[in-house]
């Protein structure tokens, strides 16, 4: 399958690349963290909690933000093409007495009301979990509906 | 009152009043006839946990299945809150819960029942579904059982 080989090949590239499949007008967005899209590098790592504040996780989460949607803008053209996002669901990097998932991802939630309105409400859940890879603190996947 | 709440009367179960999210958040997106109903905890009307704890350390499985319990029927006022009446609730697809463990706890499957148990008793057979269980290292605000869904109902 083309487009399937496309992808691959792309993520080979990009080590970084955001992975979209889409199904009707459903996109499912592979989990991604605050890494760059080409590189993959990473711009935070470790645990909240411990090496990183609710603030620096506030900010990964944002930044996973501004990368889900440059990746979406790249594949659908323009951001207007997003009727909403359907789902979000993440997973943040915790010591084990961390609680405060929620105000990290809120870094998230906050960003995609502010660029895209009502459009940017979702439905979300949010866990801690001991570790991610390449010790990145946030990752989150997504559902999102677009416009045909 | 609808079929569906004549059950939970029998069942002499109260469901709270007001969902607690705000922000970038919603409590239900829909799709089609789909409601994806975002994670829920053991909260109770003011959105304060009823319980906090891991289960293999603080908490029993006693305690962490009446917690998945409470998840289910603060599940059910946020799905009956949005789309008016339970009765329209044709099926529930997926659900996916997250039980916070100590490292050597095994049994969230069996803490899961709680929330399941109370779906098959409310909604009967559109009460029953697919479904995964996880333990994790540690949820929001503490709570033992988070649990997010993906409800099919009637136009």
């Amino acid at each position: 399958m083309d487009a399937e080989k496309e992808i691959i090949s792309r993520s080979t590239k990009r080590r970084g690349n955001v992975v979209l499949r889409r199904w009707k007008d459903i996109l499912f967005i592979g989990g991604h963290g605050p890494e760059d899209e080409v590189t993959g590098d990473p711009f935070y790592v470790g645990h909240l909690g411990s090496a990183l504040s609710v603030e620096d996780g506030y900010k990964a989460a944002q930044i996973c933000g501004e990368i889900l949607l440059s990746a979406m803008d790249e594949y659908l053209g323009s951001l207007d093409r997003i009727d909403y996002i359907l789902k979000a669901f993440a997973l943040v990097s915790s010591e084990p007495n961390f609680y405060d998932q929620e105000k990290v991802m809120d870094g998230f939630s906050d960003f995609m009301v502010k660029i895209l309105g009502d459009r940017g409400l979702h439905a979300r859940s949010v866990m801690g979990t001991s570790n991610l890879p390449g010790n990145i603190p946030i990752e989150i996947e997504l559902i999102v509906k677009i416009k045909e | 009152m609808s079929q569906t709440d004549k059950k939970l009367e029998e069942l002499g179960i109260v469901l709270p009043k007001k969902d607690r999210r705000g922000k970038g958040m919603v409590a239900i997106r829909q799709y089609e006839n789909l409601l994806f109903v975002s994670g829920t905890g053991p909260n109770n009307v003011d959105g304060k946990p009823v319980y906090t704890g891991k289960l293999g350390a603080e908490l029993s499985l006693e305690e962490g299945y009446k917690a998945a319990r409470l998840c289910g029927i603060n599940m059910l006022a946020t799905v009956r809150e949005y789309i008016g009446d339970l009765d329209r609730v044709a099926g529930i697809m997926k659900v996916f819960g997250l039980v916070a463990s100590s490292p050597d706890f095994y049994d969230q499957p069996a803490v899961m029942h709680g929330f399941s148990d109370l779906m098959a008793e409310a909604l009967g057979d559109r009460g029953i579904h697919a479904r995964s269980a996880m333990g994790t290292c540690c949820l929001p605000g503490n709570i033992p059982v988070e649990v997010e869904a993906i409800f099919q109902i009637r136009g």
